[in-house]
């Protein structure tokens, strides 16, 4: 299976992105990289390596970039966010990972989220296992953070399907999970596996945590425990 | 494969999904609108604003608001107290998905978290009518049952013979009567059931099992006798004469007469609606007008019968206080009051069903409640009886419970708030709970004092096929699907992303539209 890595920025992490690049080129095959706003001289500014590959968009993807490119037969995708940092071990342990789990229509990923079974649109209505923080048991969950997940590419949604979610790839990558019968799982670690580069408040920060009303129906057909998989929940956690 | 939904109960929940939009919403509601006639809509789109006074929906924003914490400390009790509270409120939509993940993982849970998951399940089993799963599970807990009152209630009614009384089970763990036990096996417990009672000393729970007992042997003078130990304690007024017969005891029950309330001031409007209620409206109405306050106009009309209902009707119109009003077809007993409403003169309206029986100084006591505690609006409690007189205990061993027909409150309340949801049933439940939600708890209060005996019958709307709400909790699809909107109306509000509460009553059915009512004439 190839080893794909997607992602996509924007000029204001031009300081992060080549650190972060160069630390996880060497796990993968290809990376493909969308370059949301960037102009000519910033793209001249990138590291070139062989197996990145820069995509320049007609117009701005924002975070549904990362769903632009379609997978082919055999891949393994690792979407990611442009400023965490990855362990050198990542792809390797995540593939380890994900060929323990108990259906192979699953996506694994770091940053899980289980929303109140009776989500009113707030978003202290949630568990989180934070991405940086540890997590000693693989657990189902609602939503996976798009910045740090893997799965077969034969799973990935189609760009149509995430266009409109630009602000909010989570919800919209969970609500297609949900609909297509495809597990997530937050995969155990220690804490500090995944590193935050930026101080700088993410999408998830500045938006997502002021706007979950406003995506409240769709969230609300995933939310809570009771729309878990609860055979899929059980074997997850019993791996 | 999807796995469900929120709206599992309405097929098209998708297409209402994006978009989503304000525009979108009102363009619904057009539609409706014009499709089934409907001018004004129970939720007129206003903010939502719930009040701070609320504890269930404040209780529910503070356990939501500690979730991630409680997660990270003991999932499973967090889930359990979710559905706990998610049957409470009637968010039967969210139930389900939740008791399966529960009931997956409950031989994980635990050693505390046993009794509280154990009843918050069989809650969900009894409400969705899933005895056999019910029996099942019970039987596997039966070291949990043995421990709790409640887990004791339901496997004594749904795990031994409904034709045997077996003495062991009428005491709880806890000590007291199986009030529910007994009253549903008092027909073959014969004496037997009398040792239970005698032992348990003589509060309101064993004087009601008492009267039963003795309603089984049509013994209507020890049977008032029992009554009128409650009602007195209570301050209530008496029964003064009851003959237990074959047909309905209502029709043969008569209480004191109070005295008349001397400065009756202000007009209270008393609305009823009659469908088919020929065998009933009598005393129905006769009890409205013998209440010791005498300043009230009675507003009947007739909902499309088509038994004698008008003829019966027509007996009663010597009172000058009665005004008689027809709709032309049926349109249910929310849109009679929807249409009711506007025609009260009086400064203060309340409702009556044309089955229930109305204690003498229901109104009077309502009333001086309402304006003695400054409230927004009162409701009272009723007492459920069967045509030959047994008193209905409900699973929780309660036999007194609230009325929301007995909502009393100026009419500036009604017309604040209303209208009421064209819905077939439970229309008064939802207006009763969004009023305490956006007036607070303070301001709509509840007597805990049953004014009312509400006749338990086959033909009662809670026990009609398909759309039946029972004492021990079951409550039919139809209902469970516009409880659990209008209950995610009232917690989320209107949001334009989110089937409205009429989606789910169209999806069922149970949408009444709306028809016209006209005033009958006085005969000369």
């Amino acid at each position: 299976m190839k080893r794909i890595g997607q992602l996509a920025t924007y000029p204001g992490r031009l300081a992060n992105l080549p650190v972060m690049l160069e630390s996880v080129a060497p796990q993968f095959d290809e990376i493909h990289v969308m370059l949301n706003q960037f102009t000519k001289r910033q793209q001249l500014a990138l590291p070139k390596l062989a197996n990145v590959h820069y995509v320049i968009p007609k117009s701005d993807l924002k975070d549904t970039g990362k769903f632009w490119r379609k997978p082919g037969a055999g891949e393994y995708v690792f979407l990611m966010d442009d400023d965490l940092t990855f362990p050198a071990d990542y792809v390797e342990q995540m593939i380890a990972f994900y060929q323990r789990m108990p259906s192979a229509r699953m996506a694994i990923g770091l940053h899980g989220v289980i929303y109140s079974d009776l989500f009113e649109g707030t978003p202290s209505s949630r568990f989180v296992a934070k991405f940086d923080k540890a997590l000693n048991n693989p657990i189902l969950v609602n939503q996976l953070g798009t910045g740090c997940l893997m799965l077969p590419g034969e799973l990935l949604p189609p760009f149509e399907f995430m266009r409109s979610a630009q602000r909010f790839v989570d919800v919209r990558f969970a609500r297609y999970c949900h609909e297509n019968g495809i597990g997530m799982a937050c995969v155990p670690r220690p804490a500090g596996w995944i590193v935050d580069q930026n101080a700088e408040d993410s999408i998830f920060e500045t938006y997502t945590r002021e706007r979950h009303g406003e995506q409240l129906p769709e969230i609300m057909q995933f939310a809570g425990f009771g729309k878990l998989d609860v055979r899929l929940a059980l074997a997850v956690e019993r791996t | 494969m999807s796995r469900g939904y929120s709206f599992e109960y309405i097929s098209g929940f998708r297409d209402y999904l994006l978009p989503a939009s304000e525009s979108s919403r009102n363009e619904r509601r057009s539609a409706i609108a014009a499709k089934w006639g409907i001018s004004r809509f129970a939720d007129r789109g206003e903010t939502h604003e719930v009040s701070r006074n609320h504890p269930p929906l404040a209780a529910l924003r503070n356990h939501n608001a500690g979730m991630s914490r409680a997660v990270h400390g003991d999932r499973f009790a967090w889930i359990i107290e979710t559905l706990r509270i998610a049957i409470a409120m009637e968010r039967f939509d969210a139930a389900e998905g939740m008791a399966n993940y529960l009931l997956a993982f409950f031989d994980d849970l635990a050693k505390g978290n046993v009794i509280p998951a154990a009843k918050a399940l069989c809650r969900k089993f009894i409400a969705f009518g899933e005895i056999d799963q019910l029996r099942h599970f019970l039987f596997k807990n039966i070291a949990a049952v043995k421990k709790d009152d409640s887990l004791f209630t339901w496997f004594s009614a749904y795990c031994t013979g409904n034709t045997e009384f077996l003495p062991e089970f009428a005491t709880l763990p806890s000590g007291k009567p199986n009030a529910y036990y007994i009253s549903k096996r008092m027909a073959v417990a014969g004496d037997r059931v009398l040792p239970t009672l005698m032992a348990a000393g003589s509060p309101p729970t064993t004087n009601l099992l008492l009267a039963n007992f003795f309603a089984t042997r049509g013994d209507s003078s020890l049977y008032r006798m029992f009554v009128n130990r409650v009602l007195g304690k209570q301050g209530a007024t008496l029964v003064r004469k009851v003959a237990l017969g074959e047909d309905n005891f209502l029709n043969r029950i008569a209480f004191e007469r109070p005295p008349v309330v001397p400065d009756a001031h202000d007009l209270v409007s008393i609305i009823m609606s009659t469908h088919n209620s020929a065998a009933t409206v009598g005393y129905a109405v006769r009890s409205i007008l013998a209440q010791s306050y005498r300043n009230i106009e009675l507003l009947i009309c007739d909902d499309g019968s088509s038994d004698a209902t008008l003829a019966e009707l027509d007996k009663l119109r010597g009172d000058p206080r009665i005004r008689m009003f027809r709709s032309h077809g049926n349109q249910g007993t929310y849109g009679v009051r929807n249409s009711l409403i506007p025609e009260a003169r009086g400064a203060y309206i309340t409702f009556q069903d044309s089955d229930d029986f109305a204690f003498p100084d229901r109104i009077e006591r309502q009333l001086a409640f309402l304006k003695n505690e400054g409230a927004a609006a009162v409701a009272s409690q009723w007492f459920r009886v069967t045509a030959g007189g047994e008193f209905v205990f409900s699973s929780d061993q309660a036999v007194a419970r609230i009325a929301v027909v007995s909502l009393l409150a100026p009419r500036e309340v009604f017309e604040r708030f209303g209208p009421y949801r064209q819905a077939r049933f439970g229309a008064d439940t939802e207006f009763y709970e969004k009023l305490r939600s956006r007036l607070g708890v303070d301001a709509v209060r509840l007597m805990q004092t049953p004014m009312i005996f509400g006749l338990a019958s086959a033909t009662s709307l809670t026990r009609s096929v398909g759309i039946e709400a029972t004492e021990d909790g079951y409550r039919a699809p139809a209902r469970r699907c516009y409880a659990a909107a209008a209950a995610r109306s009232r917690h989320i509000g209107e949001h334009p992303g989110l089937p409205t509460v009429e989606d789910a009553l169209i999806e069922h059915g149970i949408l009444m539209p709306p028809t016209h009512i006209e005033e009958l004439e006085v005969a000369p």
